[in-house]
């Protein structure tokens, strides 16, 4: 084969290939159309066309020519000079054609020439690319170079790019501009541009993201920075945020249709910085911001707020500070009305269901917002818990939240109570419990409530047991098992008091003369636990002799029933059926101490006050109290024997009594009322409990410390109140715990200042 | 499907021309590109390559078409071909020098991979393991070294001697 010369070799690519190729580029038609065969050929070729700029032959002809000339041995091996033209013909045809082309244009003119002007280089090149690809299998290895298609886009970038980069840019950022206004631009020109971009990168987004992006996205900053500021001042926060959320839309498409995705999340929150981060301030604080939403329920604009925010770094912690001041608002009115009513009240119900209901339809209403439009997010979740808590906390007058709370409950609980069905009561007790877990003083909560609890269940006023259970399920489950221990142990004690009655009524059938045994007396005892029940006064006082009997008869029977047990009789709690002849027959149902009063003018006709108490060695206060029950209320069953001062209502020590003989009502069977034994829990019953629970930190305290040996004050108190989770005392009362401690010589204080050790 | 597609008509140097299956012509990167860039029928000159040796590839390519040889692992485990690539390939290049040179040149020019690894391993079996000498007689080399720059290339070359 014979050597093909380097000038002869390339007058061959110049003239059959490169030449023909510029041609077609510059009037995109081939030669042998142009030299014009038949035009409707040329029509009916169609996009077979621009395939065939070469023929097979020729295709061949040029790289043949390309291998040889590259395959001869030194020094007829012209690789490098190839090369070398192959760079030179692709520079001389971009400096001759496409840059004068591109220089007197600008803006939406410019952006198209250069894209059909890159679509042709890319043709060029690939063309290029195909007739000296034998450099590219060798001479580029071996040399290092840049590959061949590289190197055709590299003179694209050096000699083009380079040159019309800023007018490009400015271009296109013109476009988007227009188009964020409201214009209408032609979106496949940017994409095509952008995509050129992303070809100049050859494989990298270097490129795109040097020279478009890093512009691109401070200008868009600066658009939405502008946009804000004119909204804010224009739009009602819904609005703005509905106008946010379609710019964040419509940017997205934007990245979508023209320009590389991975600008999406950079755009997205640049968008996010400039619309909602940056004016979040001063959108909270617009009239129309997240108070006006909850006060008018406008959940879908709060979901959306929700949502936008959440887009924020640290953007939802404002808004829920906002909600928290909002709820703690809403509830601190609700609780100075109900104080101001209680001011104005001559008489204070403490049982008046209507202001829990109130803080139960509050925190409902806060609740489904916090679910339905915030997702239940933990941040919202927590405000709430927050707001709550500051205003569940207070004072309402008189009364403690606590107090309040455990009231309504018995009112749902007790069978005097509204009518209510099994489910109402399920809702409304998850309800309270909910509520209660906002309590601090949990334990005052559980005083009160044991208190109650027992009443319903001792005067058997309890609507339901299934109810008391469940309550005492969910107080289980919020506080744990050690909380609602003594509540357990109360209805069990009370199952248990049943079936030891149901014993002892057996007993008592079996004893020869069970009549005389009991005293006459049918006779029932409920044994309770001492340690779950609330502590109840007692008084002194001589039984009437049946009662003793009776009494006798049942300590035998539990003496031997169990094992080191001690019985304490509360006839406070204890009722006693008296049948009285008066002007007809009564059954009296009263309190054992008042049975045991009118049970002595059984052998006297008449008795002054100072016999009464003395024969039932009674404290004189109290009995004073018994006989106004039963001579200056609703029934006047006793009567002063001295007509001339019955209508006073003072007793005095030489008051006489006799029976009412003239007592008329219709009723056979007449409940006394009781005196009050123990308060309702006033303040001076709260503090009592309040000081009791007080006296919790020490053991508290001495645990501690007898872990820790040193401590800190500041620690300490704050692990001591982190020990006691049912009831927040105030840290001053567990400093005064703590010097109570170090008198007693538990604790001593440190060396440095603010320090305690434990003594041994 | 191959009948579906036109056959290729492939011309050799002589001007002799055979078609072939879209996907058998094609393990040329060569003929792929052109048959993907240039969309007429007509013939491929390949004025490099012989009508006997066009043959021959075009056999190797038939019978590859299905079952793509697998890479030649380097360096070569024997100088017995057979024990490094398919008994196919091995007998395949089991040719004369002048022919098995002709294969390698077309390969080359066609682009075709495979083929130009299996004739290259043929000549480098041939190489492996003998002396300067032998491979002198082998491939019909004359001597044209000095022996003063016999010595110096030996001493270049020493670690290779080593290894």
């Amino acid at each position: 084969m014979s050597i093909v010369p380097l000038e002869s070799g390339w007058r061959t690519l110049n003239e059959n290939g490169i030449r023909v190729l510029e041609e077609y580029l510059d009037t995109g038609k081939t030669r042998e159309v142009a030299g014009g065969s038949s035009n409707s050929s040329a029509a009916a070729a169609g996009d077979a066309r621009k395939c065939a700029i070469f023929t097979r032959a020729e295709y061949s002809e040029m790289y043949t020519t390309v291998y040889n000339m590259c395959t001869q041995r030194t020094p007829n091996n012209w690789s490098e000079q190839l090369y070398k033209r192959y760079g030179e013909s692709i520079s001389k045809y971009v400096k001759e054609k496409i840059l004068p082309a591109l220089k007197q244009r600008e803006d939406v003119y410019l952006l198209q020439e250069l894209l059909k002007r890159w679509e042709n280089h890319k043709m060029y090149i690939k063309w290029m690319d195909r007739f000296f690809t034998y450099l590219d299998r060798y001479y580029v290895k071996l040399q290092s170079v840049e590959p061949l298609h590289q190197r055709g886009i590299s003179i694209f970038y050096q000699l083009v790019f380079e040159e019309v980069k800023k007018d490009v840019r400015n271009a296109i950022l013109a476009c988007i501009n227009r188009e964020r206004t409201g214009d209408k631009i032609d979106q496949e020109l940017i994409k095509g541009v952008i995509d050129m971009y992303i070809g100049l990168g050859n494989g990298s987004l270097d490129v795109y993201t040097r020279e478009f992006e890093e512009q691109f996205l401070p200008a868009s900053q600066e658009h939405f920075t502008r946009q804000s500021s004119g909204w804010i001042s224009e739009d009602s926060f819904p609005e703005y945020l509905r106008k946010v959320e379609e710019a964040l839309k419509s940017e997205e498409d934007r990245v979508n249709r023209y320009l590389h995705r991975s600008t999406n999340v950079k755009l997205k929150s640049v968008v996010i910085q400039a619309l909602l981060a940056q004016p979040q301030m001063r959108l909270l604080e617009k009239e129309t911001s997240l108070s006006f939403l909850l006060s008018n329920d406008k959940t879908e604009d709060m979901t959306r707020m929700h949502r936008l925010f959440s887009l924020v770094e640290d953007g939802l912690a404002p808004v829920a500070k906002q909600f928290c001041e909002y709820v703690k608002g809403r509830g601190t009115a609700v609780v100075d009305e109900k104080v101001e009513q209680l001011k104005n009240a001559t008489k204070a119900d403490v049982s008046d269901p209507s202001f829990i209901q109130s803080m139960l339809d509050l925190h409902d209403k806060h609740k489904s917002t916090v679910t339905e439009c915030f997702g239940s997010d933990s941040i919202f979740q927590k405000a709430l818990k927050e707001a709550f808590e500051t205003f569940i906390n207070q004072e309402v007058g008189k009364y403690s939240f606590a107090q309040l709370m455990s009231t309504f409950c018995d009112r749902i609980l007790r069978k005097s109570g509204d009518k209510l069905s099994e489910e109402q009561v399920e809702t409304s007790l998850n309800k309270i419990v909910e509520l209660f877990s906002y309590l601090t003083d949990k334990d005052l909560f559980a005083d009160i409530y044991r208190n109650q609890l027992a009443k319903r269940l001792l005067y058997e006023t309890s609507a339901s047991d299934d109810a008391e259970r469940s309550m005492i399920a969910k107080l289980k489950l919020k506080c744990g098992a050690q909380f609602t221990s003594k509540l357990e142990g109360m209805i069990t004690d009370l199952s248990l008091a049943a079936e030891t009655q149901r014993e002892f009524q057996d007993h008592c059938n079996q004893l020869n003369d069970k009549n005389a045994a009991l005293g006459g007396i049918d006779f029932q005892v409920q044994v309770l636990t001492t340690g779950y029940w609330p502590s109840y006064q007692t008084h002194d006082v001589t039984l009437a002799p049946e009662m003793q009997k009776a009494m006798g008869v049942f300590h035998t029977f539990y003496a031997v029933k169990t094992q080191h047990r001690r019985l304490t009789w509360i006839h406070t709690l204890g009722s006693a059926v008296v049948s009285a002849h008066l002007q007809k027959r009564h059954d009296l149902i009263t309190n054992s101490y008042q049975a045991c009063i009118l049970l002595l003018f059984k052998t006297h006709e008449t008795l002054s006050f100072e016999m009464i108490t003395k024969l039932l060695k009674i404290d004189e206060s109290f009995a004073k109290k018994l006989v106004a029950t039963l001579s200056f209320g609703k029934f006047k069953i006793l009567v002063k024997a001295d007509p001339d001062n019955s209508d006073q209502k003072s007793i005095s020590a030489e008051d006489v009594f006799k029976p009412n003989d003239n007592f008329q009502c219709p009723h056979r069977k007449l409940k006394i009322p009781a005196p009050t034994f123990e308060e309702t829990h006033n303040r001076e019953r709260v503090e009592e409990v309040i000081f009791r629970l007080y006296k919790r930190c020490c053991p508290a305290i001495v645990r501690i410390m007898k872990a820790r040996k040193t401590l800190g004050h500041q620690q300490l108190v704050t692990e001591v109140l982190q020990q006691l989770s049912f009831f927040r005392p105030n840290p001053k009362v567990v400093k005064q715990r703590i010097e109570h401690l170090i008198e007693r010589e538990y604790l001593e204080r440190g060396e440095q200042a603010n320090q305690y050790r434990y003594l041994a | 499907m191959a009948e579906d597609k036109p056959k290729i008509k492939l011309q050799s140097q002589q001007g002799d021309i055979y078609e072939a299956d879209q996907q058998v012509a094609c393990m040329s990167t060569l003929i792929k590109n052109m048959v993907e860039d240039s969309g007429s029928e007509d013939a491929i000159p390949l004025p490099n390559v012989k009508t006997a040796i066009l043959q021959r590839v075009l056999q190797y390519c038939e019978h590859h078409k299905e079952n793509p040889p697998e890479e030649i692992a380097k360096p070569l485990k024997s100088t017995n071909l057979a024990e490094v690539v398919s008994e196919w390939d091995a007998e395949f290049v089991n040719v004369e020098q002048e022919v098995l040179f002709e294969l390698i040149l077309a390969a080359n020019y066609l682009d075709i991979k495979p083929l130009l690894d299996l004739t290259c391993a043929k000549v480098a079996s041939m190489i492996k393991g003998k002396t300067p000498e032998e491979i002198r007689k082998q491939f019909n080399i004359v001597n044209d070294f000095t022996p003063e720059e016999e010595a110096q290339v030996r001493e270049e070359n020493k670690w290779c001697e080593d290894a």
